[in-house]
């Protein structure tokens, strides 16, 4: 865990310094994720905070920046004091602030061209593991406390089936014959060397990651399990907000994929194709989402 | 040719080139070896750095710390690529988020991963434009972890070890500029005396052995110089240098060839340019057997020899061959000149023009062997045709025949109309005989009028020799007779003909001479025979020939042993008185019958003796007339006298006569010339101009034989003459052919109109002589008026006669 404090806590320096030199104006959007890796986020998002800027002057919005927090609970107090306009990240953490403070979700993010998302559990070909159940006394590799498909979809979908999972330090570290154990590789690519390299039975990966490695690296794998599905990134909005200018936001997101400045925008912001409209049937897989949130609970509000 | 000097001077540049181009390419080399190996340590350091810093990621099997580890090294600009790699050498990382080549196998070789598994260290591969370093990643405790394999470009590397090339290139050429100016002047300082050298030897081999070498170092060269100085000196003492050969060659008068032994031409003097009309530039090279003809062969070799090995032995007549193809007669003298040294044999020519020579040979001869004015052979060379003609037919008894042409009246030709005419008749006379006969016949003119025709093989028996000759006579006959335009054009002026005698022999025992003669007895059988005919010698003509010869002796004879005499035949008036006399001549030899004219006139034409006899009888006539001229009863008379055309035609025959006048003192007219009428007309000028001068004299003339000839009246007008004689041919029928009649009657009316005295000869009877009185003729001569007598005769007959008269 030692290793995980280091960022974290300079990421959350990072944000307040960032918030404190940008003081809140009414003329100020304010756009905000959680990141663990700023620079890297801060040059994702601010294509689209300037285009929000620029095309967001009727509604008097002057310009929009880029606010980062490094935890959830973070992120929910931002946004209870104002300090957060518009909040996109994957479902597990929107749904958790969602639980802390007044958030609605807007839109859907294609994010590097997916709609939605699920997870996957594999382990070697010649691992002697098929199933679930044969994965307790074993260890698998999820990537970070906050990864919604590469670790809360599988711990949560592991707890709801009645597994007891047990954290472990490091993958040398003896885990019970009833309990599944887990270690953070702290990335897909950790996850993925350990499993081939037999550090650890399983590991946990977002379907599109595994499936982009080459067959080369996942040759030997084989999946045992798949989550379901979730969508791939949300678009919330503090629920405060002036309804015409959540309006315009919205227009104004959809309409990006129209306008060649807009495409341009989305392919700066993590490649996204996309934003639409949440499918109707998605406040009731948001509700399933939420469920198995719970299992999680302790975590999410950290 | 390139010159010593820029050989020295190319020398030493390339010495130079290589000198310097061997310690830049070492230099090059030892650089280049040296940033390799400054970049190659600089690599592996950054290999082991990052080795170092892959320890925990690589035990850990933490991609992410390892991307991070080697993220920062990949910003470096030399690196192309950096790959973490696992113990198998598969794909770890390479420093991307999405990893496309994760746990690809990149290091290849099993021999290469054990060796470096054994004894880890760190491997440098080198391709052109790469530097892989391969650098084990170990923990501390030794224990291999997996690789990082660091690739770096070269392009720098090879950029700079590219400009430090360039840079030694730039001094290799400042370099080199030097050396050359250097190369160069130093090549000059060694080339000079060289060079003059060599021009004093260029001089010295032209001859001028006055040239001197001046080289001032006293080093080899200058040893060099003064040898060639000494041996120039020698030269100069002893040699005959080629320049003067060669002066001696050119201002040769003769002919000089040199022939190399490929058989070309090598050297010609300028006689030979000029008598073979080439050019020096021409002759040069061409091929001797275009000079020298056949006198060479050639050998399949391409060698040449001469066809007869004995003209190099003895001077030779030749010919040569000129330019334009011309056959140049030369005296020829061959020499081999041998080459010991190269082993061969040039040949030397010398040849003097002998064109003058054989043309004067030539001219020599012609003169000799051939007539000059038809280009025919002549005696001698028919002579020695005949001999050769007759002793072939004796050994193929073959038939051979001898023409021998004598042209009719050719003196008469050229008496009256000049030797030119005469010569102009020969010439084409003996071109009408060239194309009558065959190619291989002989035709030669034996001299005057006398042409030979010798025909060889015409068959081996007399009877068709006969035949053949026969046909080859008519032939030449009616080609002779055809006629002939003297003058020139085409307009034909005179007609000859000509007599042909034939003798055939076939190797008999005749002598040439007796071919030749018998050919001329039948020639004199064909005059005979009326000319313009052939005759073929008989036997019984060698009898009339020595007859004839015999008469010729004897008249030759008559002149000096006085044998001839005249006789007188009276001519009469109409009243029988005897006014003249007309003088014949006889010939009285001892022991003979008195001979009459025809029996020898004509043979006294022929050989000319007629002149001399006329000569004589007029003399005898005007000492007749002298004589008379003492006498009353004789004072009056008149004597004709026969003038024959020879004596006519003599150049001085009017001197003549005033020469006889003068010598005999006598009345000129008591002589009168009786002249033909041919014999007027022949020359119609001639024969005015000597009439009319004779005439002046006061002499008379009589026109004999009036009626026979052409008897033109316009000439008749023309012509100085006093008295017409009518033939006796016309008075002898006069009483009984009614034709003649008419004739005499016109002819003595036609002398009344012209006033002409009218004489008749050959009056024999009284009717007749009544005929002719009747018609108006003056005078008459004829038996019945006197025969011809003796002076002495005559005279007493005319006192007898006279004493009638003045009895009656």
């Amino acid at each position: 865990m030692k290793t995980r404090k280091a960022p974290l806590l300079s990421a959350l320096l990072f944000s307040l310094a960032l918030c404190a030199a940008l003081p809140a104006s009414a003329a100020t959007l304010r756009l905000a994720t959680i990141s663990h890796s700023p620079a890297k986020d801060i040059d994702e998002f601010q294509p689209l905070a300037d285009y929000l800027g620029k095309n967001l002057k009727s509604q008097g919005v002057d310009r929009c920046e880029v606010v980062l927090t490094s935890s959830m609970k973070e992120m929910a107090a931002l946004i209870k004091a104002g300090k957060a306009d518009i909040y996109i990240d994957s479902p597990f953490p929107v749904l958790a602030v969602r639980s802390r403070a007044k958030i609605k979700i807007m839109l859907r993010r294609w994010k590097k061209g997916d709609a939605e998302y699920h997870s996957v559990i594999f382990v070697r070909k010649d691992s002697g593991i098929r199933s679930l159940d044969q994965l307790k006394g074993h260890i698998m590799a999820v990537e970070e406390p906050f990864s919604t498909v590469s670790y809360f979809l599988p711990k949560a979908d592991l707890l709801s089936q009645g597994f007891k999972l047990e954290e472990l330090p490091n993958a040398q570290t003896p885990v019970s014959p009833n309990s599944v154990g887990y270690v953070f590789s702290d990335d897909d690519l950790n996850t993925l060397a350990w499993v081939v390299k037999n550090q650890v039975a399983a590991g946990a990966l977002s379907n599109v990651k595994f499936e982009k490695f080459s067959a080369k690296a996942t040759g030997e794998l084989e999946v045992i399990h798949r989550a379901m599905s979730v969508p791939r990134h949300l678009v919330t909005y503090r629920a405060d907000m002036d309804a015409e200018l959540v309006a315009e936001i919205r227009s104004t997101l959809t309409g990006m994929e129209h306008t060649p400045e807009g495409l341009k925008a989305l392919a700066a912001f993590g490649d996204t194709r996309r934003f639409d409209e949440l499918p109707k049937d998605a406040e009731q897989e948001l509700a399933k989402i939420e469920k198995l949130s719970r299992l999680i609970q302790v975590e999410l509000e950290k | 040719m390139r010159s010593l000097r820029s050989k020295l001077v190319s020398l030493i540049l390339f010495v130079s080139l290589l000198v310097g181009g061997t310690l830049i390419t070492y230099l090059l080399y030892t650089q280049r070896k040296m940033i390799l190996e400054e970049f190659e340590v600089r690599g592996k350091a950054v290999s082991s750095l990052l080795a170092g810093n892959l320890r925990d990621p690589l035990y850990q099997l933490r991609i992410n710390d390892a991307n991070r580890v080697i993220s920062a090294a990949r910003l470096n600009q030399d690196v192309t690529s950096i790959y973490v790699l696992d113990q198998e050498g598969h794909i770890f990382s390479d420093g991307s988020e999405e990893n496309p080549r994760l746990f690809e196998q990149v290091m290849n070789g099993a021999d290469t991963l054990a060796s470096l598994r054994r004894d880890p260290h760190q491997l440098a591969e080198y391709t052109d434009e790469l530097l892989t370093i391969t650098t084990p990643v170990t923990l501390p405790d030794h224990k291999l972890v997996g690789y990082v394999q660091v690739t770096f470009s070269l392009d720098k590397v090879q950029a700079h070890i590219g400009s430090v090339t360039g840079i030694a290139i730039l001094i290799c050429i400042l370099l080199f500029l030097p050396a050359i100016l250097l190369a160069s002047y130093l090549a000059r300082r060694i080339t000079r005396p060289i060079r003059a050298m060599r021009d004093a030897s260029t001089q010295i081999g032209q001859g001028h052995f006055s040239t001197r070498v001046s080289v001032d170092s006293h080093d080899e060269l200058g040893e060099l110089a003064s040898a060639i100085n000494n041996m120039v000196e020698q030269l100069d003492k002893v040699t005959v240098s080629k320049f003067y050969v060669n002066n001696i060659i050119q201002s040769m008068a003769d002919t000089l060839l040199v022939i190399d032994q490929a058989g070309l031409i090598a050297i010609a003097n300028r006689s030979a340019l000029r008598l073979l009309g080439y050019e020096e530039t021409e002759i040069i090279g061409l091929p001797a057997e275009d000079i020298l003809g056949k006198l060479i062969s050639r050998d399949p070799q391409g060698g040449i020899a001469l066809r007869d090995s004995r003209t190099l032995e003895q001077n030779t007549e030749t010919t040569l061959l000129s330019r334009t193809g011309k056959l140049i007669p030369v005296s020829l003298s061959l020499s081999k000149l041998v080459d010991e040294r190269q082993g061969y044999a040039k040949l030397v020519l010398v040849a003097q023009d002998i064109t003058e020579r054989k043309a004067a040979e030539s001219k020599i001869y012609n003169l000799a062997f051939y007539d000059p004015l038809t280009n025919l052979p002549n005696r001698r060379l028919l002579h020695d045709r005949l001999k050769r003609a007759i002793a072939a037919s004796q050994r193929n008894r073959q038939f051979g025949a001898l023409f021998l042409i004598d042209l009719d009246n050719f003196k008469t030709l050229n008496d009256t109309r000049g030797h030119d005419m005469g010569d102009h008749l020969l010439v084409e006379v003996a071109r009408r005989l060239l194309i009558s006969v065959r190619e291989e016949d002989t035709v030669a003119r034996l001299g005057g009028d006398e042409f030979v025709v010798l025909l060889k093989e015409i068959g081996p028996d007399e009877g068709t020799a006969a035949t053949q000759a026969e046909a080859v006579a008519e032939k030449i006959c009616l080609a002779l007779s055809q006629p002939y335009a003297l003058r020139g054009g085409e307009h034909t002026d005179y007609y000859a003909t000509a007599s042909v005698g034939v003798s055939l022999f076939c190797g008999q025992q005749e002598s040439l001479e007796v071919v030749m003669k018998q050919a001329d007895m039948a020639v004199y059988k064909s005059k005979n025979a009326g000319r313009n005919t052939y005759r073929f010698y008989t036997a019984a003509m060698l009898e009339t020939a020595e007859a004839h010869a015999e008469l010729e002796f004897n008249l030759r004879q008559a002149l000096e042993n006085d044998e001839f005499i005249v006789y007188y035949q009276p001519q009469t008036d109409a009243e029988h008185n005897i006014v003249a006399a007309e003088v014949l001549l006889r010939w009285q030899r001892e022991g003979q019958e008195l001979a009459l004219p025809r029996d020898f006139i004509a043979l006294a034409e022929e050989t000319g003796l007629i002149v001399p006899i006329g000569t004589w009888v007029l003399e005898t006539a005007c000492a007749q007339l002298n004589a008379w001229a003492q006498h009353p009863h004789t004072r009056h008379l008149q004597l004709a006298v026969n003038i024959s055309i020879h004596q006519f035609r003599q150049p001085d025959f009017v001197e003549q006569i005033a020469a006889l006048l003068r010598t005999h003192g006598i009345d000129p007219a008591q002589l009168k010339l009786e002249l033909t009428e041919s014999l007027m007309l022949d020359n119609i000028e001639d024969s005015i101009a000597k009439m009319s001068a004779v005439k002046a004299l006061g002499v008379k003339f009589a026109l004999d034989d009036f009626g026979t000839g052409y008897s033109s009246l316009s000439y008749l007008k023309l012509l100085p003459i006093d008295q017409v004689k009518i033939d006796q041919s016309f008075v002898r029928d006069i009483a009984t052919d009614t034709s003649d009649a008419a004739i005499v009657k016109t002819i003595i009316s036609m002398s009344h109109l012209l006033e002409l005295e009218v004489i008749a000869e050959g009056v024999e009877t009284g009717e007749q002589f009544e005929f002719l009185r009747s018609n108006g003729c003056h005078i008459f001569q004829g038996h019945l008026c006197g025969e011809p007598v003796l002076p002495a005769t005559f005279e007493t007959q005319l006192k007898q006669h006279q004493s009638k008269i003045f009895s009656a």
